[in-house]
């Protein structure tokens, strides 16, 4: 047995199984500046799960025959446009939104997608935004952050009338 | 700590220290009573929260079983997830986002002011705004709210400058970054917010209030609360005469235990509550415990929400700084002339990437979804936080076929949108979205509601013992001294955010309970 055609660690997924799901995983979530590693590493999550999940695994097992059969390709050889047509046309079954919400739920949580899409996570660290522009938004002017002493409409319309005028009650003591 | 025996029968015992049990706590011991209080959950300390979405979530979440089912979008959106809740010291406040608005003097009597709406159960509450003002001063004074009593105002962040140069270019006038319960400049203990964001991860640096770095500790600090941790109450017992005299609770190891107690406070919250209350049915309650009105469990109200997300040309960074400082009040009045009755406020809501792609469309997928992940540090979020109407069949009941960990049955929580409720959250949507591109969004998506903060009206207040559960000191009718001390006992939502109200309605209850107890009653 050579190193290529070994299981993977889960003693049940293969290389190529691996690459089809990369590839589904790239069509359900188009990220064109990404590179694989993200979604490899989301896909590796979800049949770490499938491995001691057997109705999971069984699962994806079908759901990927099925796409086989379909395409009559292996799925990391179909364009991604008839890869999408294949997807839509299952998004009611089982197959298609247990790997959606799977591939979503490792891919936006991967700190490589974070640091593409621009998210940096924890703050406290690094002292939180009070310094570090919490509020540098400049493209629009700095807005009141004190309440209104205007006269507060609770019952009506906004046009304020000596009828519907009601002062905001707040207590300042 | 303070320890109590099983069989002292002298202890007030609350269930739940969240915000209702952890006030009601610290003012017993205040004045001297003994207090047992029990937690689902574990204590989680300030500086083991964590700064990650998924993680905080796993760390401090009600897990436990549960049914969404009916109308509403989380029955198919997220069905096992009916509402977010805390089982953690501090309850669901750890990770609160922090709002404190009143009630309006009229959302104490929308069935008078809103008239007869079908298909609702509209109720006046048995208490009015004056009642409750001076326990609204204690409150935005215990928990230092921003813009009240002397505290200054939170400074403005991103999403916030967002949000109000939208609010005031649509012709609103009532913006502001609060009233917000997270300290700006040190008060109480605790230090100046860092802005640094996930608030609904717990809050790392103490800034933000929670009873867990309040009331809690101030109430330890007496020698006179014991507060079990990792133990889940599964049953109130009832004595000969009637009354409560003790709670059955689960250990961390899933022994059971039983505590005596003299009076019995449930802080459960909406859903645990009344899961509580109908799994304690016994003799002579047989609909479960304070259920002779048939309400308990009924009118589960959860606000009409919603979020409006939406993309600008430029960075907005909306993850720095105070998650919820904003808020709009000008469609909080009630304007039957907008097609539906009541209000609701437009407030700032800022998510982390992982929760963002969750909730910003559930379950979405394919390029135009990624297009707006792509899109995420240019875009601003706006949350729908208005009344929705209680209805009788709106309600959490035992679940038949499903069970937690000690095999006891799963809360299901049915809601069904009401056509109100529709309305409402359509014209929020609408309002929301004209405000955002009035100061240039280039592209608006409408998100559902997320799995539900606000839980309330299970054990609702009322005059009559035949309307209700609880009256308005949150007294249950049927047994006088068992006390509701949570937002079950909401007769109506209104469109504030609840934390401040519980609160409120807590401290007005421990005084009352304080006289029962002088007088002799309890």
């Amino acid at each position: 047995m050579t190193s290529d055609d070994r299981p993977s660690r889960d003693g049940r997924s293969d290389p190529g199984e691996v690459a089809e799901l990369v590839s589904l995983a790239r069509t359900l979530y188009p990220h064109p500046g990404l590179p694989d590693a993200p979604y490899q590493r989301t896909v590796e999550q979800i049949l770490a799960r499938a491995s001691v999940e057997p109705a999971l695994w069984h699962l994806l097992r079908d759901g990927l025959t099925e796409l086989r059969l379909a395409s009559g390709a292996h799925l990391g050889e179909v364009p991604a446009t008839d890869l999408h047509d294949l997807l839509t046309a299952r998004e009611e079954t089982r197959f298609f939104a247990t790997l959606r919400d799977l591939v979503a739920w490792h891919l936006y949580d991967d700190h490589e997608v974070w640091a593409a899409v621009g998210y940096p996570g924890a703050s406290f660290e690094h002292g939180g935004y009070r310094d570090r522009g919490f509020n540098d938004l400049a493209w629009l002017p700095e807005p009141r952050i004190e309440e209104s002493d205007a006269p507060f409409v609770e019952i009506g319309s906004l046009t304020v009338t000596p009828e519907n005028a009601a002062a905001q009650t707040r207590s300042n003591a | 700590m303070t320890r109590y025996e099983l069989t002292d029968d002298d202890v007030a015992l609350i269930i739940g220290s969240g915000p209702g049990g952890a006030t009601l706590a610290l003012q017993l011991v205040r004045q001297g009573k003994k207090v047992v209080m029990l937690e689902a959950g574990p204590w989680v300390s300030n500086e083991d929260f964590v700064n990650d979405e998924r993680k905080a979530f796993d760390q401090l979440t009600w897990k436990d079983p549960r049914l969404a089912t009916g109308t509403w979008s989380l029955a198919s959106d997220f069905p096992g997830s009916p509402a977010w809740m805390g089982k953690v010291v501090g309850g669901t406040a750890t990770f609160w986002t922090g709002l404190t608005p009143r009630f309006k003097a009229h959302e104490f009597r929308p069935r008078s002011v809103y008239g007869q709406v079908s298909d609702a159960a509209l109720a006046d509450w048995p208490i009015d705004l004056q009642e409750l003002e001076p326990y609204y001063d204690a409150s935005e004074i215990a928990m230092g709210t921003s813009h009240r009593h002397g505290r200054p105002p939170l400074p403005a962040n991103n999403n916030y400058k967002v949000l109000a140069n939208g609010a005031a270019r649509l012709g609103y006038e009532h913006y502001a970054t609060g009233p917000y319960a997270t300290n700006v400049e040190p008060y109480d203990g605790r230090p100046g917010t860092l802005q640094d964001g996930f608030c609904q991860q717990g809050d790392k640096s103490r800034a933000k209030w929670s009873p867990l770095v309040s009331e809690i500790p101030k109430a330890l600090a007496t020698g006179l609360l014991e507060l079990r941790t990792n133990s889940q109450a599964v049953q109130i017992t009832l004595g000969t005469d009637g009354r409560a005299d003790g709670v059955v609770y689960s250990d961390v190891d899933g022994v059971l235990h039983r505590q005596s107690a003299r009076v019995v406070a449930m802080a459960g919250n909406a859903i645990e509550t009344p899961r509580l209350l109908l799994t304690s049915a016994t003799n002579g309650h047989p609909d479960g415990l304070a259920n002779s009105s048939g309400q308990l469990g009924r009118n589960y109200m959860r606000h009409t929400t919603g979020v409006v997300y939406a993309e600008f040309p430029d960075e907005v960074h909306m993850y720095r700084g105070e998650p919820m400082a904003g808020i709009v009040n000008d469609e909080s009045r009630h304007d039957p002339s907008r097609g539906f009755v009541g209000g609701y406020y437009m407030e700032s809501i800022a998510q982390g990437l992982p929760s963002f792609s969750t909730f910003m469309t559930p379950h979405g997928w394919g390029p135009e979804f990624t297009s707006k992940i792509e899109a995420y540090t240019r875009t601003a979020g706006m949350w729908i936080c208005g009344e929705d109407m209680p209805r009788e069949t709106n309600r959490v009941t035992l679940s038949s076929s499903l069970k937690d960990h000690l095999g006891l049955p799963a809360p299901e929580v049915h809601y069904d949108d009401h056509p109100n409720d529709i309305a409402m959250r359509d014209h929020a949507y609408t309002q929301g979205e004209k405000l955002f591109r009035a100061v240039g969004a280039v592209r608006t998506t409408r998100a559902p509601g997320m799995p539900s903060g606000h839980n309330l009206g299970t054990a609702r207040m009322s005059a009559s013992s035949a309307d209700g559960v609880v009256n308005s000191f949150g007294q249950a009718h049927d047994i006088p001294n068992l006390f509701i001390s949570d937002g079950s006992i909401f007769t109506s939502g209104a469109a504030a955010n609840p934390t401040l109200t519980i609160m409120a309605l807590v401290l007005r209850q421990a005084e009352y309970l304080m006289e029962q107890a002088r007088v002799g009653v309890l």
